[in-house]
């Protein structure tokens, strides 16, 4: 009796199982099958002999990235940038998921929301140019209208370092800002409303109402997006880096990442082995990265762990 | 209970879409393994009549061919095209032909994809700077094994037909078109009339670099004329053309200057002449004939022209560039040479149609190869369409549109002669001159020959150090160029203390040793 109804609660579940079928056969095969072509990364690849005929040649392929003049600026660079987008990004995206859950309308709130999350998917390329609209030499907006009624002189934008860490981390997270966004909305939406009220009864102010109840009802969100961005913190966003400076020589001390090197130096020299082993870098090193932030995570609270 | 059964039967559903693509895939393999095999038949009965002729053989099956080429862009006219092509194929050679078309944005990448995944591909154009990497990879077949089969192309081109071996294997074959590449000018006719100039008081040349004055004191004409118009704009200048002034064998570090009338290797950057041209931008820039942005602009010189306030370009020119700027642009224009001709091997094969390992029969492939390039016929579909329908013959013996057609309305035109196999063996376009063929091999003749000519460098052993010194050009080149940096002198100081860091003097050797080497095999 009691192993009928065993069965009976299990096969409940079959046409869920059933469901994830066709998303777990996709994700093995475009995720799990291709990890064996991470050898290429020791190999010197050559179409003939395919993946698993090439020659192996060890580390020579790793010695091209990190042995080069510039190693150390890419992955400086790469580094910086990313923790920055994090702290940023994040800081922007709670502050305006705390503005947007307290506006009354609703229809406003969807428009919001919506507005929000569409600079998310332009393409970079398209906002290179509306950034190149700004910057640019002749005619714009900057150096035409805003920097004449402060009185300063035309800058050189694409020509001066010193202005891009800037301008790039405003043009990431303007662009990516909408994404958590709306991560924070849904985690604040969750949030019991009792607890809210109960401190106005206790006559608690804005501030430490957002700081002593939303804050750290968010705490798992943050966690999670955070841990997801750490496993990413050596990719960089090729168009942010190579498309929106103009891909400007002078710029290069400040917008060299790993990935624009990689197509800079490979694009006329070929070489599968070299760019592979550039990935695997990037990938091996977010990987560790991922289990140590993550173990860190658990031990100052099991919960908020991903795994 | 009824929704439980829907359900159920949409999930198995999406499962049975799933193994239907499996199904797909299994049967391609059956149809590649199918071909393979005829293949293979043809191969062991056509050893047979092996001979040093190389007939065509009408009864056996036809040969599909792969092939690979330029369009300017993709035209709905494509599959008509295709069929034309094949029952002209059919008819000569016994072969069937897959045309690919591609416009030049996506070829960079697509090229190496389908190189990569082997995707079948008889013939397709080849650049040079992907040579050596080409040859490493295995994703070319060596022509030298294959010449006697293309008896015509050694015929029309001399011996430019061997200006594509790289030690000793032949990576393809260059087109019929001018073989060098100097560089002009392009000014607005309109402007340059009302100022009252004419080509012929010019004469720039880089025996006297105060020439280049010339166009100083035009430009100053025209920013006094238009004062809201860019004298020069575009994508290029004078420093940055390493393929005109120099021999540049191969890459940009270590040339032969002077148009390679020497056999020494030098670093064109640390010269005199590189010098003189960055302070030229220079002026140009801080005289505000150049445009502002001009270090950072993408768009070529022909789309500032045509958006119409921009008065000059630099950019390669031949002998009917005036007839293709005002195609491009709808501007008439002028061209003002700066600079001599040179021919060297990399004009002759900076591009070539090469055959991929990917093809089952290279030997049938080079059989049509051969024939492309004495096939007017040929020649004259892939460039200008269906004859009565896209062109038609005038009266000057001249290709032009037919009534009630015109360059908006045409549904496939190209006007891509210069990558294509041999423009000479078709028909010349309306507006240019209409012994332009004869035109072409006058300038042929007439270009200052490299003392490198038939030298290819092969970069394999300096790989590493071309691609990094490839980041140190892109780096300063532009901004030094265009005169955009403040002190010229430490500019150029620092971008050749760069380029030593990354290898220069190693590129250098080895040019040298490998020139040397060939100069005494000649």
């Amino acid at each position: 009796m009691k192993a009928k109804l065993k069965i009976n609660r299990m096969w409940q579940f079959v046409p869920l199982y059933f469901m994830m079928l066709p998303g777990l056969i996709y994700l093995f095969i475009n995720n799990y099958i291709p990890m064996a072509g991470i050898v290429v990364a020791f190999k010197k690849f050559n179409v003939k002999d395919g993946i698993f005929g090439s020659p192996w040649v060890g580390f020579d392929n790793f010695q091209f990235l990190l042995s080069t003049n510039d190693a150390f600026i890419i992955i400086r660079n790469t580094l910086l940038y990313n923790i920055a987008f994090i702290i940023v990004n994040n800081i922007v995206g709670i502050f305006l998921a705390i503005i947007i859950c307290d506006v009354l309308s609703e229809r406003l709130k969807k428009i919001y929301q919506s507005a929000i999350m569409l600079p998310f998917l332009i393409s970079i390329v398209v906002v290179s140019y509306i950034v190149f609209a700004f910057l640019s030499h002749e005619n714009g907006m900057l150096n035409n209208s805003v920097l004449p009624i402060i009185g300063a002189s035309p800058i050189q934008w694409y020509n001066e370092p010193k202005w891009w860490p800037l301008i790039l981390i405003i043009t990431n997270c303007w662009k990516g800002v909408g994404y958590g966004t709306l991560i924070y909305i849904a985690g604040i939406a969750g949030i019991d409303t009792s607890l809210y009220e109960a401190a106005e009864l206790d006559g608690a102010s804005k501030w430490q109402q957002i700081v002593n109840i939303t804050l750290p009802c968010l705490i798992p969100s943050v966690v999670i997006l955070l841990l997801m961005s750490i496993g990413r913190i050596f990719y960089s966003d090729f168009g942010l880096f190579y498309q929106v400076p103009q891909n400007s020589g002078s710029l290069y001390s400040v917008t060299n990442t790993i990935d624009t090197y990689v197509y800079r130096a490979l694009i006329s020299a070929g070489g599968l082995g070299r760019s592979a082993a550039a990935g695997f870098f990037q990938s091996i090193v977010g990987f560790a990265l991922v289990l140590t932030s993550n173990a860190v995570v658990r031990k100052i609270n099991s919960e908020n762990a991903m795994f | 209970m009824r929704k439980k059964s829907i359900s159920l039967m949409l999930a198995l559903v999406l499962l049975l879409t799933l193994l239907a693509g499996c199904g797909g895939s299994s049967q391609t393999d059956s149809t590649v393994n199918n071909s393979q095999n005829t293949t293979e038949e043809n191969n062991t009965s056509s050893s047979g009549n092996d001979s040093a002729n190389a007939d065509i053989d009408f009864d056996e099956e036809p040969y599909e061919v792969h092939y690979l080429y330029f369009v300017s862009q993709e035209s709905p006219q494509q599959s008509k095209i295709n069929e034309a092509v094949n029952e002209l194929a059919l008819k000569e050679l016994n072969m069937k032909v897959n045309l690919i078309p591609m416009t030049f944005g996506t070829y960079s990448e697509q090229i190496s994809v389908m190189l990569a995944a082997q995707e079948p591909l008889d013939i397709f154009p080849a650049f040079s700077s992907n040579f050596a990497t080409y040859i490493e990879s295995e994703y070319v077949v060596n022509l030298h094994d294959y010449l006697e089969y293309a008896p015509d192309i050694i015929e029309i081109f001399g011996e430019d037909a061997y200006a594509g071996y790289i030690g000793d294997f032949l990576i393809g074959f260059s087109q019929m078109k001018e073989r060098a590449y100097p560089i002009g000018l392009i000014v607005r006719k309109d402007i340059f009339d009302e100022l009252g100039y004419s080509v012929d008081d010019f004469s720039v040349t880089t025996d006297d670099y105060s020439s280049y004055d010339q166009i100083t004191e035009l430009f100053a004409k025209v920013k006094e004329a238009y004062p809201s118009m860019t004298c020069l704009d575009g994508t290029s200048i004078m420093a940055l053309e390493t393929l005109t002034f120099v021999d540049n064998l191969g890459n940009n570090f270590g040339v032969l200057e002077d148009y390679g009338q020497t056999t020494t290797v030098t670093n064109w950057f640390e010269s005199e002449q590189y010098k003189t041209f960055c302070e030229i931008g220079q002026k140009w820039y801080r005289e505000g004939y150049t445009s502002a942005d001009i270090a950072v602009n993408q768009d070529s010189g022909e789309i500032k022209l045509k958006a119409g306030n921009t008065f000059s370009f630099i950019t390669k020119i031949k002998p009917n560039t005036a007839v293709e700027k005002l195609a491009q642009t709808g501007y008439e224009v002028e061209v003002i040479p700066l600079s001599g001709a040179m021919k060297n091997t990399n004009a002759v094969s900076g591009a070539v149609f090469a055959i991929a390992s990917a093809s089952e029969d290279p030997k049938k492939a080079m059989q049509f190869m051969n024939w492309t390039y004495k096939s007017g016929e040929f020649n004259d579909l892939i460039n200008w369409g269906i004859e009565g329908e896209d062109w038609i013959v005038n009266e000057d013996g001249m290709a032009a549109y037919p009534e009630g057609v015109d360059a908006n309305s045409v549904s496939y035109h190209n006007d891509f002669g210069w990558i294509y196999p041999n423009q000479f063996a078709g028909h010349p376009w309306v507006g240019n001159p209409t012994d332009i063929w004869d035109q072409y091999r006058e300038y042929n003749n007439s270009l200052i020959k490299s003392k490198a000519f038939g030298f290819t460098f092969d970069s394999r052993p300096v790989a590493t150090e071309e691609a990094q010194l490839n980041v140190v050009y892109d780096q300063y080149s532009k901004n030094l160029a265009f005169g955009i940096v403040d002190d010229l002198e430490k500019g150029i100081k620092e971008f050749n203390e760069a380029l030593y860091a990354a290898g220069l003097q190693k590129m250098i050797d080895e040019k040298q040793r490998q020139l040397d080497e060939w100069l005494a095999s000649q």
